[in-house]
């Protein structure tokens, strides 16, 4: 097991190591950098002066290992050398922790604060919608197998079915225009009431530090949390019902696999009561596949949901990437993506050894 | 007694002229068997008619602009002597219903190019892979791999806003630009399920006795390969395709959505959800309901008749 984990965690980072040039290159192949703005804007501004400006931040050295032929100031060629390359100087930086500064949303700011401002926005979103997500989906996924072909079942499957056809961006702007357009139930987006002190993650974090941290908020934590609740509410029940759909099916039919087995006939035939037999023998069992799924949700996690963040503008890490997409702001853009590769690719390991841990059958050499 | 044996010898010789039932055809008599499956079939072939038909059962044209008529909402009667606007019109007074059968034609064939050209580079990488085995497999799927682990809408979303930069590119290709670009992506992005899913049918199709029996015969690696890996892990593939061009409709809906896909004045459902989005918030319900019940109706449709196959295609299944 040692040995397996050793040797996955190797290949995991060279495997990362591709995936972080590829992104890298993928984001360079576009003409323009940060400047490009600053010439639209200001009619004085020279082609020269970009340059310069870029030569600054290294821009026009080659972006994998190769030859350069710097220019001078004045524009005169010097002679050709080699060069890391700039993929390289970007990789060291970031093992150091120096993810660069925002060139264009909050100009000057570190990556990396950015990232943390919206840290908790995003993993509220998304924590609580698979928590709902598994609160109805595995009691549904557990029912529809054990009475296989009900009415229940049917229903269930379709439900499922219907979920993974209705595509967030629809049932988001649905549930808009009827829970909070017509009905006016819920709020339209952001989170929190205008004029409303603090949010619920000022709140939580209050809470969390003891006081320490925003001590304006004394006393107004229950409500700033309650207002949050209710600005989630919405973007939760869309992801919640997207996600229940694959977590029904997957649990229908890790539950259905267990049932088939002997220990189950065992199990009746010892005489336990049936729903002792179902519950402590078949479900406990079913959970076992689950972890791997539950693994994978972790990258969702911290990466958060492009595009339900952007229907409720929900200041998650989603809405923040497409803002930066959007906004040429690349080191913004690169920070977030090697977190979400680095994350994906360690869910899976996690998801092997877990997988191995708690069924002991399976074996890796 | 003799007519009795006549009979039986007519009988027997009519069911030997009778065609022999092929594997298909057993698949389609397990396939018609399944209701959902045929609910699917019949309202995607609608879907895809209405589409198809969309310069004759549209009432209006996509582009017909009335600005005196903008926003309004289901059932409203057009001006004067127009047929009326069952589904509304949008911002620009356009007949939405029109619009949505000429939307249909590019979010279908899109996703039909892309489906079609991510089964084809996958079926070829996942059939190399697994026929030639060692150095290649390794790096093939080494590659799989990786292309699996890279987070894909946030890629598909800078690829295709990259793309669009390249001036030489927009000269070259023209207007559609926006379609090229999205067909492009999205296959880059789409083939490796489907390399996966032949490579491990290939392996395992490897080592049966058929393969060595042509093997022995002189048959050459790639008549093996074209001949009876890739047709023998056909149902598998067929399966696969299906479900994967529900989830293309969805994928070029989304990107098209962000404002990232198919730009207007070419309409799709992903964009008009876009436009719907950016309209007065009491105008929502009517400007979203419909193309996204579309893109719904469609990709449930398919879901089905994938699930359908799924079920038809396997031979381990009695009729």
């Amino acid at each position: 097991m040692t040995n397996f984990i050793i040797r996955r965690t190797v290949q995991n980072v060279v495997m990362l190591f591709f995936i972080s040039m590829l992104i890298y290159v993928v984001l360079n192949l576009a003409p323009g950098g940060p400047f490009d703005t600053l010439a639209l804007s200001n009619p004085r501004i020279t082609k020269s002066m970009i340059d310069r400006l870029n030569r600054l931040l290294d821009l026009d050295k080659p972006i994998l290992p190769g030859k350069y032929c710097p220019v001078d100031n004045a524009g005169q060629p010097l002679p050709c050398r080699f060069d890391q390359g700039r993929y390289i100087r970007w990789l060291q930086r970031v093992i150091a922790g120096d993810w660069g500064e925002s060139w264009t949303m909050q100009k000057g700011i570190p990556v990396t604060r950015m990232i943390g401002q919206r840290l908790g926005y995003t993993f509220l979103l998304m924590g609580l919608s698979l928590v709902v997500a598994l609160l109805f989906a595995i009691p549904i996924g557990v029912l529809s197998a054990v009475k296989q072909y009900s009415i229940t079942d049917y229903v269930a499957t379709t439900l499922a079915f219907f979920g993974q056809s209705m595509p967030t961006f629809w049932t988001g702007l649905m549930l808009m225009a009827i829970f909070a357009v017509q009905f006016k139930l819920f709020p339209t987006g952001g989170v929190r009431t205008t004029g409303m002190e603090g949010d619920i993650i000022e709140a939580l974090t209050r809470i969390f530090s003891f006081g320490k941290k925003y001590p304006e908020l004394a006393g107004r934590e229950f409500a700033a949390i309650l207002d949050g609740l209710w600005h989630v509410s919405l973007p939760v029940i869309v992801l919640a019902f997207f996600n229940m759909a694959t977590w029904t099916r997957f649990t229908r039919a890790s539950m259905l696999e267990v049932l088939r087995q002997d220990y189950m006939r065992t199990a009746r035939a010892k005489g336990l009561v049936e729903r002792v037999v179902i519950l402590k023998h078949g479900f406990r069992n079913s959970l076992i596949p689950l972890i791997t799924l539950l693994c994978l949700a972790i990258p969702g996690l911290f990466g958060g949901a492009i595009i339900t963040e952007s229907i409720f503008s929900w200041p998650g890490m989603g809405r923040m990437y497409i803002d930066a997409v959007a906004n040429v702001d690349w080191p913004v853009v690169q920070g977030l993506l090697v977190i979400t590769a680095t994350l994906t690719v360690f869910a899976n390991l996690l998801a092997d050894i877990l997988y191995a841990v708690v069924d002991p059958r399976i074996q890796y050499n | 007694m003799a007519t009795a044996v006549a009979e039986l010898i007519k009988g027997a010789k009519a069911k030997t002229v009778d065609k022999p039932i092929s594997q298909w055809d057993l698949a389609w008599a397990r396939l018609r068997r399944h209701k959902l499956a045929m609910f699917g079939l019949v309202s995607l072939a609608l879907i895809s008619l209405a589409c198809i038909l969309a310069p004759v059962v549209a009432p209006y044209d996509y582009e017909e602009i009335n600005l005196n008529s903008s926003y309004l909402p289901f059932f409203s009667p057009g001006d004067a002597g127009r047929p009326m606007h069952i589904l509304g019109t949008d911002k620009l007074g356009r007949d939405i219903f029109s619009r949505l059968l000429y939307a249909g034609r590019i979010s279908l064939s899109v996703a039909l190019v892309v489906t079609i050209l991510s089964l084809l580079s996958g079926t070829l990488i996942g059939a190399i892979s697994g026929a030639a085995g060692g150095v290649v497999d390794t790096v093939l799927m080494r590659f799989t791999d990786l292309m699996l682990t890279l987070p894909q809408l946030p890629l598909l979303l800078i690829l295709s806003s990259s793309l669009r930069q390249f001036v030489q590119l927009q000269e070259f290709i023209g207007s559609n630009l926006s379609v090229v670009i999205i067909i492009f992506v999205l296959v880059v992005f789409g083939w490796m399920g489907d390399a996966r899913l032949v490579r491990g049918s290939v392996l395992s199709l490897r080592s049966q006795d058929f393969i060595e029996a042509t093997l022995a015969l002189g048959a050459s690696k790639m008549r093996i390969v074209f001949r009876h890996l890739i047709p023998n892990s056909l149902a598998p593939i067929i399966v696969a395709g299906t479900l994967a061009f529900g989830s293309v409709i969805i994928a070029e809906s989304a990107l098209s959505f962000l404002g990232f896909g198919v730009m207007p004045p070419v309409p799709t459902w992903g964009n008009m959800l876009n436009e719907a989005r950016n309209s007065p918030l009491e105008y929502l319900f009517v400007q979203a309901l419909s193309p996204g019940f579309m893109i719904f109706v469609t990709v449930l449709s398919i879901n089905f008749i994938g699930d359908g196959l799924r079920d038809a295609l396997d031979p381990r299944l009695a009729i």
